[in-house]
């Protein structure tokens, strides 16, 4: 019996970061969608798509993902959610990693990071599922 | 008249608040781990060891560097903390817990708290866990828009 590919939803405003996380997940064979902003990343989610996976950027240009991952979170259930950031010049990473925690997240990412990093959360959180 | 929703309350709610903070690291003596040095246990129990070096820490603490070293040069002067040279960079040293760096978090103090928010019925974590975390949030806003993300984000 032939297993469909994992898919994976990666949101997150940054081009190269986007293509370069496209890049680390489809080498190995992971079926990968992208959106860039909070409006793509509704359309992306509720568009009848099965995600077993999403990685969140926490800060889509000046508005946080929040109520992306609240959607995620309530209408989701099933589906578990990384966080990645880097922070910013108002909230540093210790006070996000506790939003992403309270929010419900099952990893968090601090950015920059290597594939090796980034693979070893993904692969952890999609065995947790 | 019910007290909620007025001004009198919300202050009451942040006395509360600041008074909980304060009182759970009950012990004030220079000798006593401080709130950024139980942070940086907390953060070296969590991170994988390449994120273990003072300018990671820095960074995740939104720090400079000057207090999160005097901090680490404590934590290893009391046993907490041990420093080894990076694996990546030659040039740079990572931290790791010592063994009673990972017993001593066994009585975090944040820990204490925890648990009684933990023993509460689920639906008054819930509504606990989204009434801070839009405080938080709207506090942050409070600092001002974020004008510049970092490292690579």
């Amino acid at each position: 019996m032939v297993s469909r590919p994992r898919s994976i939803l990666i949101i997150e405003d940054d081009l190269d970061l986007r293509r370069l996380l496209v890049k680390f997940l489809a080498s190995e064979d992971y079926d990968v969608r992208v959106a860039d902003n909070v409006a793509n990343a509704m359309t992306e989610l509720f568009n009848g798509v099965r995600f077993d996976l999403a990685i969140v950027d926490f800060w889509l240009g000046s508005e946080t993902a929040v109520s992306v991952i609240d959607r995620i979170y309530g209408e989701l259930p099933n589906l578990p959610f990384i966080v990645i950031s880097g922070g910013n010049d108002v909230m540093d990473l210790e006070l996000t990693q506790a939003i992403a925690d309270i929010s419900g997240a099952i990893s968090f990412l601090q950015k920059p990071f290597t594939k090796s990093a980034f693979m070893k959360v993904v692969g952890a959180a999609l065995r947790a599922n | 008249m019910s007290p909620i929703g007025n001004d009198k309350s919300a202050i009451a709610s942040v006395v509360l608040m600041e008074r909980i903070v304060r009182d759970i690291y009950p012990s004030k003596k220079s000798s006593a781990i401080q709130p950024l040095q139980w942070s940086i246990l907390r953060y070296l129990m969590r991170m994988p060891v390449d994120r273990r070096e003072q300018r990671w820490i820095a960074n995740f603490l939104g720090l400079t560097g000057a207090p999160v070293t005097r901090a680490l040069r404590t934590l290893e002067t009391r046993g907490l903390v041990s420093q080894q040279k990076s694996e990546t960079d030659n040039r740079a040293k990572t931290f790791s817990l010592t063994d009673a760096g990972v017993a001593v978090l066994e009585s975090d103090p944040i820990l204490r708290v925890a648990r009684l928010i933990s023993s509460w019925p689920l639906e008054h974590q819930e509504l606990f866990a989204r009434s801070i975390r839009t405080l938080a949030l709207d506090c942050e806003q409070l600092n001002g828009e974020p004008t510049k993300k970092h490292s690579d984000n």
